[in-house]
């Protein structure tokens, strides 16, 4: 076949890098339906589950027989009603890297919210009728609510239970642990002129997407199981549902409408297997789905940690060590638990090129509620301790943070072997720096934050308001090496438009137009004549999922290696209508063009393909790397802390983020601008409070605080396109990467403004005033 | 989505009419007026009334007239002044020009309730009458069954988790303490006291007029003077020469959220620049708005920092944040000092 066209030079791209529309914005904007929710089934019941009071307890005995004596009661689950088979709900590859360690209903209950029994029936008001008529018999456990000692000998062991496996030591709470290093850190150590040891905290953060879970099950007229659920991972909770309910794949359909946000809460089966038990049991249509409350704290959050770093220097700023011991909790259950706080290690601690490295991870269970993936997956908890502590080193060896940063910071041509003993749950792969415009998000982010004039050099001076600067620099990874990989296919109809057919899954990132985008281009045709499909167990090849900054680089690849097949399929057939080799032929303006310059459309290459070769045009292509290219981020902070108060207000962030190519430079500018908004609360103001019996105490939009509109400071967000060989047209990845660097150059503004260091996130007011002595 | 109750609605149609409905609805029947404290507190089962009584449609509790002002102590009559019908929306009373010239505290207090959207509904009466709140009392019902109740919400069929105490009888702020300590959280009623603020109490039997700082006791549960059968009906304003007034609140975000701290500060200067006359109220450090007594003795200063700063400082000592809102409670009460200074400092150097 041909090789066709030559790959087109940027400034030839008719698709590829403009600032489309999403192709689905007409439909969300106007209200059509397009969620999960959006559907009328008849005889759809309503389920509700039966959330535990307790932080830890055995269930002794449940009497159900009045609630399943209830009037329009259709279904009433119980550990005893059904199978027990051990899983994770982490939404990973298989074989997961996550202990099994999760059953679809238990006799134990691991925090409060933790499921105790599931009920379907024909009204809301029914069911919670229902729910309060179960008797349970408890026997109260102690909880363990304290990641310091939550492995202390004589601490109540939380997986007690014979059956589970992959838990590291479930006797001491050991969920799982990471040991890893490059050359000799004590070594190191011994070289180094400066040596700093610091211990920083972060909070349990909660995903507060718009579309809490839901999912609705129903049996099709073949008796097959749909799952029609709000998931990033369709795929995986097939092959998670059919295991834990003992039923074959070929049994299962899910179908994934549009999502209405996940930010990684989502890569994860939350209601899936309850909402298909109920279903099962009742042989009705269930919709199961959690209140604004229940999505706080029977959903998932980001894990917890408490890092200590120690990171030896020469006198002229070249890093020789860098050790860092990470514990984390993963509350009630272990999912995502090792490979969460791996990245915590390995795509932090490579950032700076040191010939010494060490990581140590513990992490532990706890009964709390439990924490999974979330945007930025572990890096933003290493980042804000990584780069706070580059700040403080650079500051005490009077080098400026940038210049400091510079120095140290991986560059093109190099080789992070610290990744290859940090895959996903198993040994992973070197990775190589083939793009890297981290030096030009520098320049640039300085520049826009007015990085010479604004800072004050971290020293405390009169005056009620304090203003200082901050940076922080970050990478992320795109797609997960060696595992991530997805199918794309597509078919050619006859008036010139191509069906696109992906088990990606658009959850408000925008790859559904990024996606149709990178098809558009490759076919030389116009937005408008990709139609595109996300997804179907049924209808569309398989995909790992959304998930690890994956979609454009891994979808996208498949995309584009699926439509040059169907591009090189369209020009043998236009070949025949041009009368010209099709090797010689060119795709563009929805039109192949000979030489000469003669030309036929794309529909007219179809219908011939169609009615007079009798051939449906359609090709299918997977993808995947072996490799994750990093994007890097340079995040700037310009803060103002008073006095007065200890409040410190963001005035201005700039983020310059070099994602390689931008395939849509507006959707990009949405995934920075939004990061910097989560980010934020991160650093600021978000925490899922426990009180001390492991209940939330702000599990409502009310009490728990994201940044709102009237908050947000001024946002820069500077796009550094650099070319990356692995990616579809040059891309690498956006979705993760501009989270990382907020709290920590919130942070090294706060000091540049005080003098004053802040370890532990949320930085809250009362810290801030108590650090700033407090005066009067 | 929490859902609220079955209950039924009355769409009363004159003051009279909604009175009538109130005292046969007895301890059932409850007033709506916005709906926007009411209806979420239902859909938590912390407020379940059988009978809701619609205010929305009676004309005569709308709108901004002058006149009215009058003073509790029975003065001259329609002297001066304003007065505000309780179900003049919160986005109105922040707009109205009238309010905004002469009793900024109120503006500044009015438009800076929740959001938006919520001011478009949320009416002035509702927010005197707003409900206490509290971190164990504003939760979800099953939350609220998981901690075994408490005393201002002590669940339909009592407590009977086993395993935890019974907090029915309870107040979980403070264990041993025999009364409810929700927190007063409207932001107008501080900045109306401020302004020396009566109001109007219909029922059937008739009317009676006290001033709002009266409508107001220091129990979470039992917050309000306003007794069974009584409507808010109106918010009286007297005349405003010479005053000038400001509202502070302290919250965490810029939107929607509660106050941790309100200081409503008003000041009455005589010819010459000397303060004739000054109230300082708090909000949300108790479960009533607090007058700072201390602000009578700014009488005859120019408002000097020195003058200023014993007032804070008291104003500090009467606040008794506890731990059950935003924030760590050591801190807020040391905003009380910040915020009542900064209040009074605004009106010494904003010119009039």
């Amino acid at each position: 076949m041909s090789g066709a066209s030559p790959p087109s030079p940027p400034s030839r791209r008719a698709v590829v890098g403009r600032r489309v529309r999403k192709v689905d914005g007409f439909k969300l904007v106007t209200g059509r339906t397009a969620f999960t929710d959006d559907i009328a089934l008849p005889g759809l019941l309503v389920g509700r589950i039966l959330a535990s009071p307790h932080a830890h307890a055995r269930i002794r005995d449940i009497d159900t027989r009045r609630a399943k004596a209830l009037p329009g009661v259709h279904a009433v689950l119980t550990w005893k009603d059904v199978p027990r088979v051990p899983h994770t709900t982490a939404g990973q590859a298989w074989p997961e890297p996550s202990p099994y360690d999760t059953y679809l209903l238990d006799s134990k209950v691991r925090f409060v919210g933790d499921r105790v029994a599931a009920v379907a029936a024909e009204t809301r008001a029914v069911a919670e009728e229902a729910l309060r008529l179960i008797e349970v018999d408890w026997e109260v456990l102690p909880p363990v609510l304290d990641m310091e000692h939550a492995m202390d000998p004589g601490t109540a062991v939380i997986h007690d239970e014979p059956d589970a496996t992959g838990i590291r030591d479930a006797a001491r709470n050991l969920a799982g642990d990471i040991h890893t290093h490059i050359g000799d850190v004590e070594a190191g150590f011994r070289e180094s002129d400066l040596i700093l040891e610091r211990e920083y905290r972060t909070p349990r953060q909660q995903h507060a997407m718009l579309e809490p879970h839901i999912v609705i099950c129903w049996l099709d007229a073949d008796n097959r199981l749909v799952i029609r659920t709000s998931t990033q991972i369709p795929f995986h909770v097939r092959r998670q549902v059919a295991m834990i309910l003992r039923i074959p794949v070929s049994r299962i359909r899910v179908i994934k409408p549009r999502i209405g946000g996940g930010f990684g809460g989502k890569q994860e089966m939350v209601l899936e297997d309850l909402c298909a038990a109920l279903t099962l049991a009742s042989g009705r249509p269930v919709k199961l789905e959690y209140s604004r409350h229940e999505e706080f704290f029977m959903a998932r959050t980001r894990h917890p940690q408490i890092l200590r770093l120690r990171m030896g220097v020469k006198r002229d700023g070249t890093i020789v060590a860098h050790h860092m011991r990470v514990l984390a909790a993963t509350g009630a259950y272990g999912s995502h638990c090792t490979t969460v706080q791996g990245n915590t290690g390995s795509k932090v601690l490579p950032l700076y090129r040191a010939p010494h490295l060490r990581f140590d991870c513990d992490v532990v269970y706890l009964t709390t509620p439990q924490a999974g993936a979330f945007r930025g997956y572990g890096c933003p908890q290493g980042y804000f301790a990584q780069e706070s502590l580059v700040d403080e080193i650079a500051h005490e060896l009077g080098m400026d943070p940038i210049a400091f940063r510079l120095k140290n910071a991986i560059r093109q041509g190099d080789v992070d072997e610290l990744s290859a003993q940090l895959g996903e749950g198993k040994k992973g792969l070197p990775r190589t720096i083939r793009s890297c415009g981290l030096p030009e998000c520098l320049e640039k982010g300085a520049a826009a934050i007015g990085w010479k004039e604004q800072r004050n050099g971290g020293v405390r001076r009169p005056g009620r308001l304090l203003r200082g600067v901050g940076v922080a620099t970050t990478m992320q990874g795109s797609g997960i090496a060696g595992v991530d990989f997805a199918g794309a296919f597509l078919k050619a109809n006859e008036d010139g438009s191509f069906n696109l057919q992906v088990g990606a899954t658009d959850l408000g990132t925008g790859s559904d137009t990024v996606l149709a985008q990178i098809a558009a281009e490759t076919l030389g045709v116009s937005l408008d004549k990709i139609l595109i499909y996300s997804s179907d167990t049924d209808f569309t090849p398989f995909d790992v999922g959304a998930y690890a900054s994956s979609t454009t680089i891994i979808s996208g690849g498949a995309v584009k290696k699926a439509a040059e097949k169907v591009r090189d399929d369209m020009c043998c057939f236009a070949a025949q209508l041009l009368d010209a080799p099709p090797e010689d032929l060119v795709c563009r303006d929805n039109r192949v063009f000979a030489p000469g310059g003669k030309s036929v459309s794309m529909a007219e290459v179809a219908v011939h393909a169609l009615y007079k070769e009798k051939t449906q045009v359609m090709e299918g292509a997977s993808h995947f790397n072996t490799d994750s290219p990093p994007p890097f981020c340079a995040t700037f902070a310009e803060v103002e802390v008073d006095t007065e108060t200890g409040r410190v207000r963001p005035v201005h962030l700039v983020t310059a983020v070099d994602l390689g190519v931008a395939i849509n430079p507006m959707q990009a500018e949405g995934q920075a601008e939004g990061a910097v908004a989560q980010g934020l609360g991160y650093a600021l103001a978000e925490e899922l409070v426990l009180d001390g019996r492991g209940r939330p105490a702000n599990a409502n939009f009310c009490d728990y605080k994201i940044f709102t509109a009237k908050d947000m400071p001024k946002l820069t967000t500077i796009l550094v396109e650099t070319e990356e060989p692995l990616g579809p047209f040059g891309a690498k990845s956006i979705a993760e990467v501009g989270i990382n660097g907020v709290a920590p150059a919130v942070a090294n503004a706060a000091f540049d403004a005080t003098g004053l260091r802040f370890r532990r996130l949320p930085i809250r007011p009362d810290a801030v005033l108590a650090a700033l002595g407090g005066r009067r | 989505m929490m859902r609220a109750p079955d209950f039924r609605y009355y769409a009363a149609r004159s003051v009279r009419d909604a009175a009538a409905a109130l005292e046969d609805g007895g301890n059932a029947a409850m007033l709506l007026a916005g709906g926007t404290d009411l209806v979420p507190n239902m859909k938590r089962r912390t407020q379940t009334p059988a009978l809701v009584i619609g205010l929305r449609g009676i004309g005569e509790l709308r709108g901004v007239r002058a006149g009215g002002g009058g003073g509790g102590g029975g003065g001259g009559r329609r002297a001066g002044g304003l007065t505000l019908g309780a179900c003049t929306t919160l986005a109105e009373v922040a707009a109205a020009p009238a309010v905004g010239r002469r009793y900024r505290a109120l503006a500044l207090a009015a438009g800076q309730v929740a959001t938006p959207q919520l001011r478009n509904m949320g009416t002035l009466g509702g927010n005197l009458c707003l409900d206490t709140r509290c971190t164990y009392y504003d939760q979800s019902e099953e939350w609220r069954r998981a901690i075994n109740w408490c005393m201002k919400a002590p669940g339909s069929n009592g407590g009977h988790a086993c395993g935890t105490p019974d907090g029915a009888s309870l107040c979980w702020v403070a264990t041993s303490s025999p009364r409810c300590w929700a927190v007063s959280s409207t932001d107008t009623a501080p900045a109306l006291i401020a302004l020396g603020a009566t109001v109007t109490l219909a029922r059937v039997a008739g009317r009676r007029r006290l001033p709002l700082e009266k409508l107001y006791r220091d129990d979470g549960m039992a917050y309000l003077t306003r007794e069974p059968g009584e409507i808010l009906t109106a918010v009286h304003l007297p005349a405003a020469a010479g005053w000038r007034s400001t509202y502070w609140k302290l919250r965490r975000r810029g939107s929607f959220d509660f106050p941790v701290l309100g200081v409503a500060a008003a000041v009455r200067f005589a010819t010459g620049g000397a303060v004739a006359d000054a109230r300082v109220v708090l909000g949300a450090v108790a479960s009533r708005p607090l007058v700072v007594p201390e602000a009578a003795t700014l009488a005859g200063s120019r408002l000097t920092d020195e003058a200023i700063e014993p007032v804070a400082e008291a104003a500090a000592a009467l606040a008794t944040p506890l731990d059950n809102t935003d924030f760590a409670l050591a801190w807020r009460k040391k905003m009380v000092r910040h915020y009542v200074a900064g209040a009074l400092r605004e009106l010494r150097d904003t010119p009039s």
